[in-house]
């Protein structure tokens, strides 16, 4: 998958879960950067993230993660 | 010793002018351990025994694990030492407690398990929290392991923070102790942090004073009180408590800002929170974020990553960690209610967040802001009601006194037949108790909402000179006449 799909394909998360009309994902973003992106809602996307790629994380790697870019990775190489 | 002692105020300017005549690194953090050593072994030698006790056992755990090779090997060691420091807790705070109600509820009362009566170590809550993060931490490679015991030591016992916070975390402070920059003599760090210390005992001098003797009688005999004056005592008891502890976090970031380090901060203009979730981003930070990143994330996470609960996982874990958050503060089912308080107003926030989003666009934005702010005010002052109570039937007690004749405490404050009106508003004392509590309360808020905008060096320095010696004077005046009059710290008391 490339990394273009994917990326649209977590904000249409992002923008179910937060309740946002519209969102856009860059590499360097951290949960301080969108509103609405909170503890209570970062496990609900994970959850979401999971479903719908199909993948399973280990609580390690999610502890770890520093930005949204981290994220892409991950799953990326849970794909791989 | 308290910050705000005379003791402490004279042994920390002697401490202040050694730490700055000490050129070398290691010699200031000696100098650090030693003062923090003293500062502890004051209140108990054996509090001084124990904290160190802990600083080796998982200064110790936190090397092992990060030489040890096996993930196996580095889990066990993770878990042990998570486990260590909850026993160590729980045997020194909570023992007791559950064997009392275990006595109560399976054998009649009868003292079956024993009860150990030890007396609280100073500190330990705060402590235990800060290892257990570091372990975590380690064992997540979000921080490096220490490699220095007197570096860790310094981190755990350092003095300003130990008995009331805020909850460190390592890769914030310790990173701090091997920057020699840091720790260089900074005029503008020294004067901050010298406006900051004095702005905290002021609020914990003055302000919380003199606002506890107005609403503390009431504490003290519930059942004499009702109405009109149990709705003032449970709308002050927050601001008071604000005082007093941002007061003391005040304290212990100022005496820290003085020798060049950096503490984490505790509030963020907490009575301007528009939902309890918001309340808790901004009232002791360092104890709810912690409970965030330690308890809550971990366990919403493990929940989301094998189950898809949806928002049920997340309210099973927020429950979880509002429980922990409220027994942290003590041994007592009052701490475990407003815990519980806590979950069921964010729990209700979560699931109608959908809901409150098109309240919030269909309404005047300015209108809910306000009504939002103030019922969330309302709410957590409610709950501090089991904050401020000893036992839950006070609690009880508390909120049928407060909610039964208010029409006729109403009546009697205008007919004011026997002093009615000195009973009611000024809780049985003469009317300068409330004028005093309400012109303070008045002026810190006022002052320290100008601090929460502008930040309190920028709003000094753009004040001319005669203004600003002018307050700095008031400031110390104030202090200075209400010094004995001061009550003791809640919160060292966790």
């Amino acid at each position: 998958m490339e990394r273009k799909e994917l990326v649209s394909r977590v904000e249409e998360i992002y923008k179910e879960i937060l309740e946002v009309d519209a969102i856009t994902l860059s590499d360097e973003m951290t949960a301080n950067d969108v509103e609405g992106w909170d503890s209570l809602t970062h496990s609900l996307l994970i959850n979401q993230v999971q479903k719908e790629f199909e993948v399973k994380f280990k609580l390690r790697e999610v502890i770890s993660l520093k930005n949204v870019g981290e994220l892409f990775n991950l799953i990326e190489s849970k794909l791989a | 010793m308290s910050l705000d002692s005379v003791l402490f105020l004279i042994g920390f300017i002697a401490f202040l002018i050694l730490y700055y005549l000490i050129r070398s690194k290691t010699g200031r953090k000696g100098l650090l351990l030693a003062a923090s050593a003293l500062f502890i072994a004051y209140a108990d030698i054996d509090f001084l025994i124990i904290a160190m006790l802990f600083a080796f056992i998982n200064f110790t755990l936190g090397k092992s694990m990060s030489t040890s090779v096996s993930e196996k090997k580095k889990r066990i060691i993770y878990i042990t030492g998570i486990v260590l420091n909850i026993l160590g807790l729980a045997l020194f705070k909570y023992v007791d407690f559950i064997s009392l109600n275990l006595n109560e509820f399976l054998f009649d009362g009868r003292a079956t398990l024993p009860y150990l009566n030890v007396i609280l170590p100073l500190g330990i809550s705060y402590y235990t929290f800060q290892s257990i993060g570091y372990l975590f931490d380690v064992y997540h490679e979000n921080d490096d392991v220490e490699e220095s015991f007197l570096d860790f030591s310094v981190f755990l016992l350092f003095f300003p923070k130990f008995a009331g916070g805020p909850i460190e975390r390592g890769y914030n402070f310790l990173p701090q102790l091997k920057d020699s920059e840091a720790q260089l003599f900074e005029t503008s760090n020294f004067k901050s942090g010298l406006r900051l210390f004095t702005w905290g005992l002021f609020k914990k001098v003055v302000v919380s004073t003199a606002l506890w003797k107005l609403i503390g009688p009431a504490y003290a005999d519930i059942g004499s009180f009702h109405g009109i004056s149990l709705i003032m005592v449970a709308f002050i008891y927050p601001f008071q408590i604000y005082a007093e502890f941002s007061g003391y976090t005040d304290m212990a970031l100022g005496a820290a800002r003085m020798m060049g380090l950096k503490l984490s901060p505790n509030f963020n203009a907490p009575f301007t929170a528009t939902s309890i979730s918001d309340f808790w981003r901004r009232w002791h930070i360092s104890l709810s974020t912690w409970v965030s990143d330690y308890i809550f994330t971990p366990l919403s996470m493990k929940i989301a990553l094998a189950k898809d609960w949806g928002k049920m996982g997340i309210i099973i874990a927020l429950s979880s960690s509002f429980l922990i958050l409220g027994i942290w503060h003590g041994a007592q089912w009052t701490y475990i209610a407003f815990g519980v308080i806590q979950a069921l107003f964010i729990s209700y926030e979560i699931m109608t967040r959908k809901q409150r989003g098109s309240w919030k666009k269909k309404s005047n934005p300015q209108f809910y802001e306000r009504s939002s702010n103030i019922i969330t005010v309302s709410l957590y002052a409610l709950s501090c009601i089991f904050f401020g109570v000893k036992t839950m039937s006070d609690g009880f007690l508390f909120f049928q006194q407060m909610f039964s004749g208010i029409g006729e405490s109403v009546l009697a404050a205008i007919k004011n037949e026997e002093l009615a009106r000195q009973h009611i508003m000024y809780m049985g004392m003469d009317s300068s108790v409330l004028l005093k509590a309400l012109v303070l309360f008045g002026l810190f808020m006022w002052i320290q909402r100008w601090i929460d905008n502008k930040g309190m060096d920028t709003l000094l320095d753009e004040q001319s000179t005669l203004t600003r010696w002018a307050s700095y004077y008031a400031i110390v005046a104030m202090i200075f006449f209400n010094s004995n009059e001061a009550v003791s710290f809640l919160y060292g008391t966790f």
